[in-house]
C-alpha cells in the first residue's frame, strides 16, 4: 500500500544547519532580555552569563541543546469533549484562529465597529459550529468589559461558546491564577483540568530580542503546571529584524528557543509549542503586512525549523491584509494555508482580516472552505490495487460511462473532497438563484448557524463561577482614576 | 562671512548628497565643512539638507522611494542638525522649527515601532523630538510636558490593556493644570477616533503620515 501525500521543504538540511548556528552565536554573544528577577536566577543557576543591571541573558548553546531535547515530540490540545482533542506531532496538520483584534465588521450593516462582549460570543459559536477549525484563541478582546481585565472577559465568554481547546495568554501570575481557576470552574476540580488543560498559554515574545516583563513573569509561573506553552517571536521584517528572510529566521529561532530553555529549565519535559508570527513590513505604507508570499514562505521554514528540533509547531496562517472578503483576501487565504499545510505547520491559525486588527462574522465559513479544500491536498490518495482499478478500466473498455461503476459509488465520498459554500452548478442556476457571490453565500451559512447551533452546555455552576472570577479580576485590576498603578518588575 | 563662490556651494552640494546618500558621517563632515566656510547654519539646513529630504520627500510620494528611504534620509539629516542647530541658536538665540513634539509608548507598554515611525515623520516635516521611549509613566510624561513645553504630546499604545494609560495622562495633566498648555494626540492599534474623543484627546489618527496632517492642523487652529 503506498500513500501519495504532499509535503513541501523549504529549508535544505545545510540550510538548517546556517540558521541553528547563527542562532547559537546570538544567543552567546548578543543575547536576550528576560525583564523578570526569577528568569535571571534561573538562567544564572544553570551556568548563563547574566547582567542583572540590563537583565541580558547569553545562553551557552549546550544549554539549549539540552533544553530541546528534553521537549515532548506530542502534545495533545485537550478539548472539553475528547472527541475534539488535537494531536500536533510529526507532519499532522489542523487549522484553528488566533485572537484579539479589536474590530469587527458588523453582521447587518457590514460597518467596521469595535468588538463587544456579545460578537465574542457569537463569533466563538460560529467557530464552534465550522467541522475545519479545530482550536482557537479568543477572536476578539471585547472592548465594552473593564479594559484592564478584558483579556479574562475574552477567555471566559470563548470558553463559554465552545467544546474546542482555547490558547490564551496570561498577563503575569495573577493571570495565570485566573487562568487556573477558569479551568477548574469547568472541569470541575483542578487535578481534573491538569490532568485534561482545555485552555493553554501563549508566549510572544517582544522582537528582536526581548520579553514583555510580564508575559515572561506569567509562563515562568505557569511552566511548572504541564499545561502547554507556545512560544512565538513574530518579527516585522524589515522593522523589528533583518530584511533579509533568513536574518529574521535567526530571530525567530533566539527568540523561541531561549523562552523554551526557560522553561525546561524550570520543568525539563514540559509540553512546548515552537512557533512563529514573522511577517513583514510593506516598505510602501509602513504598515504591517500579512497574507504575502513571505508570510507563507515563512510558515514553511517555520515547519522545517520546528522539525529539526522534533518539536510540535505553531505559526499563522490565513490572517490577511485585506479589509474584506474579496479576491484579494481569497488568494491570501489559499496561498498561506497551503503554504502552511504543505510545510507540516501542526497548529496552522489565524483567521482574521485586516492585519490581526479585523474580525467578519462570515469569514469563518469562508476559512472552513478553504480549510477543507487544503486538508484534502493534505490527506493525499491510496495508490493499490483496488485504487488503480485495472479490473474496472477493463470493464470499461474504450468507452465506459464511470459513472454507472459500482466502483465509482464505493470510492467517491472519500476521493472528492465536498464543498459546502464553493459555487459549481451551471451559470444558469446560479444566475437564477440570484447570482450570489462567496460574501453572500457565506453570509447566509453564518446566519444560519447564528440562529441554530448551540454549543455544548458547561457543567451546572459553571457559568456563575466564571463570571464571578471575572467580576473579580476586574475588581482587582481595574486602576481607579489617578491613582498610579502597579510597578512591573 | 558667507562665502557664496565655489567652496560655499560645494558644501550646501555636500549636505544635500548626505541625505540622499543616506550618510550620517557624510552629514557630519559636509556640516562641519560648512561651519567652517562660514557658510549660514539656516542656509546650510534649508539650502543643504532639507533640499535631500524634500528629494526623498517627492519620491515618497510618487511611490518610488519607500519607508526605508525616509527614515534613513531622516537619520542623516538628524546628524547634520545636531552640529548646525547649535549653530542657528547661536545666530538667532533660538530654533527655528515647525514644533515641539513629545512622544512616548504608555505605561505597561514596550512597542515602538509605529512610535518612532511616528517619530520619524514628524522630524521630517520639521518638527523637534524628543522621543521619551516605552513603558513611560503618566509622571514622566507630566515632568517633561513641564520642563519641555512641547506643543503636541503623542501618545501611543498597543494593547487594550494599556489604553487606559492614554485617558490617565490626559487626567493627570488637568490636575497640576497643564493641560490647556499642549495638544494631546493618541494613536496606536487598540485606539480609535471615538476613543480619543472619549478621553478628551485633541487629534488621533490611523498611521504616522496622516499624524503629521492632523498635527499641523491643530498647530495652525491655536495661533
Amino acid at each position: 500500500m503506498s500513500m501519495a501525500a504532499p509535503y513541501l521543504k523549504y529549508l535544505s538540511e545545510d540550510e538548517l544547519d546556517l540558521i541553528h548556528f547563527a542562532t547559537m552565536k546570538v544567543l552567546e554573544e548578543t543575547g536576550v532580555v528576560f525583564p523578570a528577577r526569577k528568569a535571571l536566577d534561573i538562567f544564572k543557576a544553570a551556568g548563563a552569563r547574566v547582567d542583572y543591571d540590563k537583565m541580558l541573558v547569553k545562553i551557552p548553546r549546550q544549554l539549549i541543546e539540552e533544553a530541546i531535547k528534553n521537549c515532548p515530540s506530542s502534545v495533545t490540545l485537550f478539548a472539553r469533549d475528547p472527541k475534539y482533542d488535537v494531536v500536533a506531532e510529526g507532519r499532522k496538520v489542523t487549522f484553528g484562529t488566533i485572537g484579539n483584534a479589536h474590530f469587527v465588521l458588523d453582521f447587518e450593516t457590514g460597518q467596521k465597529r469595535l468588538a463587544t462582549n456579545q460578537d465574542l460570543a457569537d463569533i466563538t459559536r460560529i467557530i464552534d459550529a465550522c467541522d475545519n477549525i479545530l482550536h482557537l484563541e479568543p477572536q476578539v478582546t471585547p472592548q465594552d468589559v473593564p479594559k484592564e481585565a478584558s483579556y479574562q472577559y475574552s477567555w471566559i465568554t470563548a470558553l463559554k461558546n465552545t467544546v474546542k481547546h482555547v490558547r490564551i495568554t496570561p498577563y503575569g501570575a495573577d493571570g495565570v491564577e485566573d487562568a487556573l481557576r477558569i479551568g477548574t470552574a469547568i472541569m470541575g476540580s483542578e487535578s481534573d483540568f491538569l490532568k485534561r488543560p482545555i485552555l493553554s498559554f501563549m508566549v510572544l515574545t517582544v522582537p528582536p530580542l526581548r520579553q514583555d516583563p510580564k508575559v515572561c513573569e506569567g509562563f515562568v509561573e505557569a511552566a511548572r503546571y504541564n499545561i502547554p506553552i507556545w512560544f512565538s517571536c513574530g518579527p516585522c521584517a524589515g522593522a523589528t529584524s533583518p530584511v533579509t528572510l533568513a536574518g529574521t529566521l535567526v530571530i525567530v529561532n533566539v527568540g523561541v528557543l531561549s523562552g523554551i530553555a526557560l522553561v525546561q529549565l524550570i520543568n525539563p519535559g514540559a509540553p512546548v509549542f515552537y512557533g512563529s508570527f514573522a511577517r513583514i513590513m510593506d516598505m510602501k505604507t509602513g504598515q504591517v503586512s500579512l497574507g504575502d508570499p513571505e508570510w507563507g514562505i515563512f510558515r514553511a521554514c517555520i515547519g522545517d525549523m520546528a522539525r529539526r528540533y522534533k518539536i510540535p509547531s505553531w505559526g499563522g496562517t490565513m490572517i490577511i491584509a485585506s479589509k474584506i472578503i474579496d479576491a484579494q483576501a481569497g488568494y491570501e487565504k489559499a496561498i498561506t494555508a497551503l503554504m502552511s499545510g504543505l510545510g507540516g505547520v501542526n497548529i496552522s491559525c489565524g483567521m482574521q482580516l485586516d492585519c490581526e486588527n479585523l474580525v467578519s462574522y462570515e469569514d469563518h465559513v469562508v476559512n472552513n472552505e478553504i480549510v477543507g479544500a487544503v486538508l484534502r491536498i493534505l490527506r493525499g490518495f491510496e495508490v493499490n490495487e483496488e485504487t488503480l482499478a485495472l479490473k474496472v478500466i477493463d470493464q470499461m473498455g474504450p468507452d465506459g460511462v464511470y459513472l454507472k461503476s459500482r466502483h465509482t459509488l464505493k470510492h467517491y465520498r472519500t476521493e472528492l473532497w465536498t464543498p459546502e459554500i464553493t459555487e459549481r452548478r451551471s451559470y444558469k442556476e446560479w444566475f437564477e438563484d440570484g447570482a450570489k457571490d462567496m460574501w453572500r453565500r457565506a453570509k447566509e451559512k453564518t446566519a444560519h448557524i447564528l440562529a441554530n447551533h448551540r454549543p455544548q452546555p458547561l457543567r451546572p455552576g459553571a457559568e456563575e463561577e466564571l463570571d464571578r472570577i471575572a467580576q473579580g479580576a476586574a475588581k482587582r485590576l481595574v486602576r481607579a482614576p489617578g491613582k498610579a498603578s502597579e510597578p512591573c518588575h | 562671512m558667507a562665502d557664496k563662490t565655489g567652496s560655499g556651494a560645494d558644501a550646501l552640494r555636500e549636505l544635500t548628497m548626505a541625505v540622499l546618500e543616506y550618510d550620517p558621517d557624510k552629514a557630519i563632515a559636509a556640516a562641519r565643512q560648512a561651519i567652517n566656510l562660514g557658510v549660514s547654519p539656516i542656509e546650510a539646513i534649508e539650502l543643504g539638507l532639507a533640499r535631500g529630504l524634500e528629494d526623498v520627500g517627492d519620491k515618497f510620494a510618487k511611490g518610488e522611494a519607500f519607508i526605508p528611504e525616509l527614515v534613513l534620509a531622516g537619520e542623516a539629516m538628524k546628524a547634520g542638525l545636531e552640529l548646525l542647530r547649535p549653530e542657528v541658536v547661536k545666530r538667532l538665540g533660538k530654533v527655528q522649527s515647525s514644533g515641539k513634539f513629545l512622544i512616548g509608548t504608555v505605561e505597561g507598554d514596550v512597542h515602538d515601532i509605529g512610535k518612532s515611525i511616528v517619530a520619524s515623520m514628524f522630524f521630517a516635516a520639521g518638527f523637534e523630538i524628543h522621543d521619551l521611549g516605552n513603558n513611560v509613566t503618566a509622571d514622566r510624561f507630566v515632568e517633561n510636558v513641564e520642563r519641555l513645553k512641547p506643543h503636541i504630546l503623542g501618545l501611543s499604545a498597543l494593547m487594550t490593556t494599556t489604553i487606559p494609560q492614554q485617558k490617565y495622562v490626559i487626567d493627570a495633566l488637568k490636575e497640576v493644570g497643564l493641560r490647556g498648555k499642549v495638544k494631546v494626540m493618541v494613536g496606536g492599534a487598540a485606539t480609535s477616533d471615538e476613543w480619543s474623543k472619549e478621553i478628551g484627546a485633541d487629534g488621533w489618527a490611523q498611521n504616522a503620515i496622516e499624524a503629521v496632517r492632523v498635527a499641523k492642523n491643530l498647530l495652525q487652529k491655536g495661533k
